[in-house]
């Protein structure tokens, strides 16, 4: 591992350090709550081209990216899935900047397989993972009896076959999300155990000119953006069906406001006696118990993008603390009519890390990162806060 | 719910819960499965209703097309599978008797039975029967005749206790014979 910069970075291809200064490359990796596998992209400049001659980065070699600061730092492994070359900068031959793709390790650690497993769904997950990873999260759920995974690999059966009926009752009524982050952590927990942990990193907005700027829980800039209304429109009234014993038909009947935290509101305004969805959940024909609580889940599964509709990008230091699932604190301060910087009730307050991107380049490091959450705290005196949801 | 079509084993078709189930071993997916673990597929169509049910169940080891949602939570099993080399029309033709008219291949609807039971209509006809593995039939023909032959020795009618019953020498009336001009 090599300190440059102040900063922790270090790359190993298939286990040997890449002995080249960290100026001639640049990297940025991404994770997510919403995919199972971080990713990232790495930027190489093999201007006279051996870097390539000697296969360095052929697709499906291991890539080991360490980043972050002395005393605090990620690791993540990486197979290259993708590479090229798309402009020759080398006027005596061949060579450029290579453009490599990187997808996290476990994605071609694993083969397909035909088996049935006869347990609740944590328990799978902790029989069929048998990677490393730095740390296993897993939120029991209540769903048991029969899954079967149909000749294709583990986590295809994880995320295809199981995440979308995930329940329990501790979850308060809110979607599971697996997803692996930068720091090769495993997850499989709901949006409220994300929400419950009590190690919430504190960011407050600074505007850069000042010297505070340069501490961990700087954020430069804030950019608010919310979900497209189209885009969550099939999520405000919903009506999920199936047939009992009896071949009677079972409605259950939700509206996005159902969903929201703590008798806040949901920052949009739509009419709700109009119907907007209609899901098939599976029929109970049997009367099994089993089948209750997966289309328990299955209801909380259509309606997962609503938990992430108010959003937020943050630009800030980097911040490697910071991965995809992380409870953040935000504090923005708002000029009000007398002057005085207050913290804004609209946009301060706690979100879910969706996303994060930790970028390395030869003039530094720094973070952007996603967050959200679906429901907020205003004064009624605010314009439109009668109307919200 | 999306449903994909897939190529099964019919594993098993004793229904311990007698609900018309069968158990597919769905080829190559459930390939590695153990037997006890495969799904119960149901039909996907039936007549059933609360005074009305059939069954029908396809044989085991037979290859059968069967519909799974694509979370593979639901098994919805469709009649045999269809192979062009096992669809031999001589060997219905070669059962049917003389007594039955009109036996070309596009007027017959039939059943061909495991055992060699045959069970037919004409529909050019009208003909319906079934037709033994001896080779013992009974046919309504399109006027409502009953033609009966029976292969083996023993015949027996019963008719409100009455009873009419052939051997191969004999002829046994069990009742009043009465005999009009």
């Amino acid at each position: 591992m090599s300190t440059y910069s102040n900063y922790e970075i270090a790359v190993k291809i298939d286990d040997k350090a890449l002995d080249y200064p960290p100026t001639n490359y640049t990297f940025t990796l991404q994770d997510s709550i919403h995919t199972l596998y971080p990713t990232a992209s790495f930027y190489f400049d093999d201007v006279g081209g051996l870097f390539n001659e000697f296969l360095t980065f052929i697709n499906g070699t291991k890539m080991e990216i360490t980043l972050g600061l002395p005393d605090d730092f990620i690791v993540c492994p990486y197979i290259i899935i993708k590479n090229s070359i798309p402009d020759q900068a080398s006027t005596n031959g061949f060579g450029g900047v290579t453009n490599v793709s990187l997808v996290h390790e476990y994605m071609y650690e694993q083969s397909k397989k035909s088996r049935a497993f006869k347990d609740e769904i944590t328990n799978i997950i902790k029989r069929i993972v048998k990677y490393s990873f730095k740390k296993m999260t897993l939120e029991t759920t209540v769903n048991k009896g029969i899954w079967y995974q149909p000749f294709i690999y583990d986590t295809e059966f994880i995320i295809n076959n199981m995440l979308p009926f995930a329940y329990s009752s501790t979850a308060k009524n809110t979607p599971y999300y697996c997803f692996i982050n930068s720091n090769n952590e495993f997850n499989f927990v709901s949006y409220q155990h994300m929400f419950n942990n009590s190690n919430i990193m504190e960011l407050k907005l600074v505007p850069s000119a000042i010297t505070q700027s340069v501490g961990l829980d700087s954020v430069y800039s804030v950019f608010p953006i919310q979900s497209s209304i189209s885009d969550i429109r099939s999520f405000l009234n919903t009506t999920q069906y199936s047939f009992d014993k009896n071949n009677a038909l079972k409605i259950i009947e939700t509206e996005i406001s159902d969903y929201r935290g703590n008798n806040n509101k949901i920052p949009i305004r739509a009419d709700l006696d109009n119907k907007t969805s209609i899901n098939e959940l599976y029929s109970n024909d049997c009367n099994d118990e089993n089948i209750e609580n997966n289309n328990k889940g299955l209801t909380l599964d259509y309606m997962r993008n609503i938990f992430t509709l108010d959003k937020v990008i943050l630009v800030c230091n980097l911040n490697v603390k910071i991965v995809s699932g992380t409870k953040i604190k935000l504090g923005v301060p708002i000029a009000t009519d007398n002057q005085k910087m207050e913290s804004s009730l609209r946009y301060s307050g706690e979100y879910i890390v969706e996303r994060s991107y930790h970028s390395w380049t030869s003039f530094g490091a720094n973070s952007i990162i996603i967050a959200s959450r679906n429901n907020i705290t205003v004064p009624s005196t605010y314009l439109n806060s009668g109307v919200l949801l | 719910m999306n449903l994909n079509l897939y190529l099964a084993q019919v594993n098993n078709i004793n229904d311990p819960d007698k609900k018309g189930r069968i158990r597919v071993k769905i080829i190559p997916h459930l390939q590695e499965v153990a037997d006890t673990d495969l799904p119960w597929a149901v039909p996907f169509s039936s007549s059933l209703s609360s005074s009305q049910m059939e069954n029908d169940l396809p044989l085991v080891n037979t290859m059968i097309r069967v519909l799974v949602d694509n979370k593979w939570k639901r098994f919805y099993y469709l009649p045999n599978a269809y192979f062009y080399e096992l669809f031999n029309f001589d060997n219905v033709s070669d059962k049917l008797p003389n007594d039955v008219s009109n036996k070309e291949y596009q007027y017959l609807s039939f059943k061909l039975y495991k055992d060699g039971g045959l069970e037919f209509h004409n529909n050019n006809s009208g003909d319906h029967g079934f037709i033994h593995k001896s080779g013992s039939y009974s046919i309504f023909d399109n006027d409502g005749n009953i033609k009966v032959d029976t292969k083996t020795s023993d015949m027996s009618i019963k008719c409100n206790g009455n009873t009419i019953e052939s051997s191969s020498t004999s002829l046994i009336i069990n009742g009043n014979l009465e005999i009009l001009q």
